[in-house]
């Protein structure tokens, strides 16, 4: 499967998105999330064999993903539509290329050049996101989000 | 009363009373006591049988002859009528009995009396179990006492060497020798029973710790501990020796670095690369939080000091599943593992900066039944087919096949590790070396001592409460080279700018203390963790920028999804501290203490 799509996406997936009710997904990369828009949400439940259950907060809505093999996603979409936060925990990674999106090669650059001198919890801030995961074997948990994209008023320790 | 015995004058009326005034009001100095006596009869009683007491009580004046009784050494004394009763005493013992005066306590008097034992001993069995124990392993005795009537069931524990609990009869020895056990009645200490206990030396467990900067010229690698191992192939004697593995408590499975493009150490040539049923070998993408690792699950004997693993339960093939890092016999990485982290990949000396890891947490498999019934994780195994330019997709594996916590199958010491690290001066220094004590409370050197012990939760973390904030899900971690925490809004604790900006940068050197517990509904310890934090930077350019171990280095850490914020105690708390890693579902002996836990 991987063998023949550089993206890494499952064959379903191409199938899927010929589907006359995800038409609209076409109009956005099919990579998602972050810095993108919400419909980016549910390409991500797609790509994720996920469930999804969204919950309004005061200036968000948190859209929250269930994987099968334990994961949860949480992508915080602000009024205007736009993924400014996300967030993931369980006992294996999401796929943070997907989750990420555009982000996912800067945020890539920013980890590699920060001196770390040694292995540990990673903490990124730069002037366009900030990226940090952290815990251990069969636990990992972490989050990322753009500043400039997050609503006035929400507090950035709710996005996790 | 009792008695009122008039014994003559002096200043007044001496009488002898047990419970009422003397009864003369024909004085008119102070009431005043001169004198209590106190006596018993019979003074020879058995167990069980009674005694009557009587008070004497003289004084001067209106005073009282009330007296308060007490007895000491087995039985009780009626407050009222002076009556004692004895206790089923295991041997003769002797009662004290005291009538001190109520209206002055510091006036007393006191006599003994003989309880004799209930019944007899006859003789007393003692038996140890193992008889054969390796040196600093326990053997627990217990002795049967026979005997007629009511005797003692108690007995008082010796040994010819070695130590032994005199209650317990929880028995070690720290040095090798066949030594004689002795249990001794309490009642008759002319009844013993003897077993005797073999214990031999056991089993080299202490590897040299060393933190010297890693294994790349001209690239330090700070606050890592490095051990020096051998592999095998399973079944000979074809062995590597691989320096520079990293002690990690905070995965699990032995990871080495293939020679070639990889740049390792290891020759796989000799290792039989893991298969699954359908004979497909097994790849794995292991995920570390700021990297991957890719290569082959391959089978290895483990040789660790002089403990060997060679097998893992429920295997059908003999070795241990190790992971091979860069194995040039699998396909490259698949996209689906190294897409799936923004980390880097450290699927080369450069990138990993050791020759591997050795993974010595909690756990005894690195996935577990996560990959057993899930359905296959992208980023964790693979199976791969048509040999080194062929694909490798994700699959599902049994916890036998799976890579594997090597010291949970060692045959002995297999209850987790110890690990310890000197003080260092402030401010960082070069080489330091330390230990790794493989098993806990298994042998003379690996004892948990006055360590308090917390007990983990499912996902191996304990709580870590730090200026007024509770992080949930923290966890110690020498694969970690600094303290990871968030600041609590702490002002002090300001991230460095620049390269350094995932470590802490204060302005001055912070003293902190922080407060450890175990798991939510585990074993309710708490302790408290003086730590300091100093600035990287600084740290950094210390003795030229020549410093490799430094305990004052602090970073920053994320807010968790679910369990709110984490404290990551790296290898910076490991300085000065013994710290031990418990395995999941292991008991130490002796204690009640099972895995999974931390130990300081």
């Amino acid at each position: 499967m991987n063998r023949s799509d550089p993206f890494g996406f499952p064959n379903g997936k191409t199938i899927r998105l010929l589907l006359p009710s995800l038409l609209l997904a076409l109009a956005f990369p099919a990579w998602a999330s972050l810095g993108d828009n919400v419909t980016t949400v549910q390409n991500d439940k797609v790509h994720m064999k996920g469930t999804l259950r969204s919950v309004a907060a005061q200036n968000y809505v948190k859209h929250e993903i269930r994987i099968p093999t334990g994961q949860m996603v949480r992508e915080f979409v602000s009024s205007d539509g736009t993924v400014f936060g996300v967030a993931w925990e369980g006992p294996f990674q999401p796929d943070l290329q997907q989750l990420l999106g555009s982000y996912f090669e800067p945020v890539k650059q920013a980890v590699a050049a920060q001196q770390r001198h040694g292995h540990g919890p990673i903490s990124v801030e730069t002037s366009g996101f900030v990226f940090q995961q952290g815990g251990h074997a069969r636990s990992f948990h972490g989050r990322a989000f753009v500043p400039a994209m997050v609503p006035q008023g929400v507090d950035v320790t709710d996005i996790q | 009363m009792r008695i009122l015995r008039i014994l003559g004058t002096v200043a007044g009326i001496w009488c002898l009373l047990l419970l009422a005034a003397c009864g003369s009001s024909s004085s008119s100095s102070t009431p005043t006591i001169t004198l209590v006596g106190a006596s018993c009869s019979p003074t020879s009683i058995a167990s069980l049988q009674t005694t009557q007491c009587t008070a004497t009580v003289t004084g001067t004046g209106s005073f009282s002859s009330t007296v308060l009784w007490t007895a000491s050494g087995g039985g009780t004394i009626a407050a009222g009528t002076g009556l004692f009763t004895a206790a089923t005493v295991p041997f003769t013992t002797q009662v004290t009995i005291s009538a001190t005066s109520t209206q002055d306590s510091t006036k007393s008097g006191s006599t003994t009396i003989t309880v004799a034992a209930a019944g007899t001993v006859s003789s007393v069995n003692a038996i140890c179990a193992p008889l054969s124990v390796q040196t600093g392993q326990l053997s627990s005795c217990s002795a049967t006492v026979i005997g007629t009537g009511a005797f003692s069931p108690n007995v008082t524990w010796s040994a010819s060497g070695g130590t032994i609990n005199p209650i317990s009869g929880l028995f070690n020895s720290s040095s090798p020798g066949t030594f004689t056990i002795t249990a001794t009645s309490q009642q008759d200490s002319t009844k013993a029973g003897t077993a005797t206990v073999a214990v031999t030396q056991g089993v080299s467990n202490s590897l040299p710790i060393a933190v010297d900067g890693g294994p790349i010229p001209g690239s330090i690698y700070v606050n890592g501990a490095f051990v020096t191992l051998s592999v095998c192939a399973p079944g000979t004697s074809t062995c590597q020796t691989i320096d520079h593995v990293l002690v990690d408590t905070g995965s699990v499975g032995l990871r080495l670095l293939a020679q070639g493009a990889a740049g390792g150490e290891l020759n796989p040539t000799a290792f039989p690369l893991q298969t699954d049923t359908n004979g497909n070998v097994i790849g794995q993408c292991n995920l570390f939080v700021d990297g991957f690792t890719w290569g082959s699950v391959s089978l290895a004997t483990i040789q660790l000091a002089g403990e060997i693993a060679s097998t893992v339960p429920n295997a059908t093939v003999p070795g241990v599943p190790i992971q091979v890092i860069g194995d040039p016999r699998v396909p490259l990485v698949p996209h689906s593992c190294s897409s799936q982290t923004t980390g880097i990949d450290e699927s080369t000396l450069a990138g990993l900066g050791a020759n591997g890891v050795i993974g010595l947490g909690t756990f005894q498999q690195d996935c577990g039944q996560g990959c057993v019934t899930n359905t296959p994780i992208p980023a964790e195994y693979y199976a791969c087919t048509g040999g080194n330019t062929g694909t490798c997709n994700p699959t599902l594996l049994g916890l036998a096949q799976q890579v594997t916590h090597p010291v949970w199958v060692l045959p002995q010491d297999n209850n987790g590790v110890l690990v310890h690290l000197p003080s260092i001066p402030s401010g960082g220094t070069t080489t330091v070396i330390g230990s790794l004590i493989i098993g806990i409370g298994t042998q003379a050197n690996n004892g948990l001592g006055s360590a308090t012990v917390f007990n983990t939760d499912a996902n191996a973390y304990f709580i870590t409460n730090f200026n007024g904030q509770t992080n949930s899900c923290s966890y110690i971690d020498s694969g970690s080279n600094a303290y990871f925490f968030p600041s609590a809004g702490n002002p002090l604790l300001v991230p460095c700018t620049g390269n350094n900006s995932g470590f802490y940068c204060p302005a001055s050197l912070l003293n902190l203390t922080a407060s450890n517990q175990s798991a939510a509904n585990t074993n309710n310890s708490t302790g408290s963790a003086a730590f300091n934090v100093g600035n990287a930077n600084t740290l950094f350019t210390n003795n030229s920028g020549n410093n490799v171990a430094f305990s004052e280095l602090g970073g920053t850490n994320a807010p968790i999804s679910g369990c709110g914020t984490s404290f990551d105690w790296g290898l910076s708390f490991f300085y000065g501290r013994f710290v031990f890693t418990g395995i999941e579902q292991q008991p130490v002996t002796g204690t009640s203490f099972v895995g999974p836990f931390w130990a300081y």
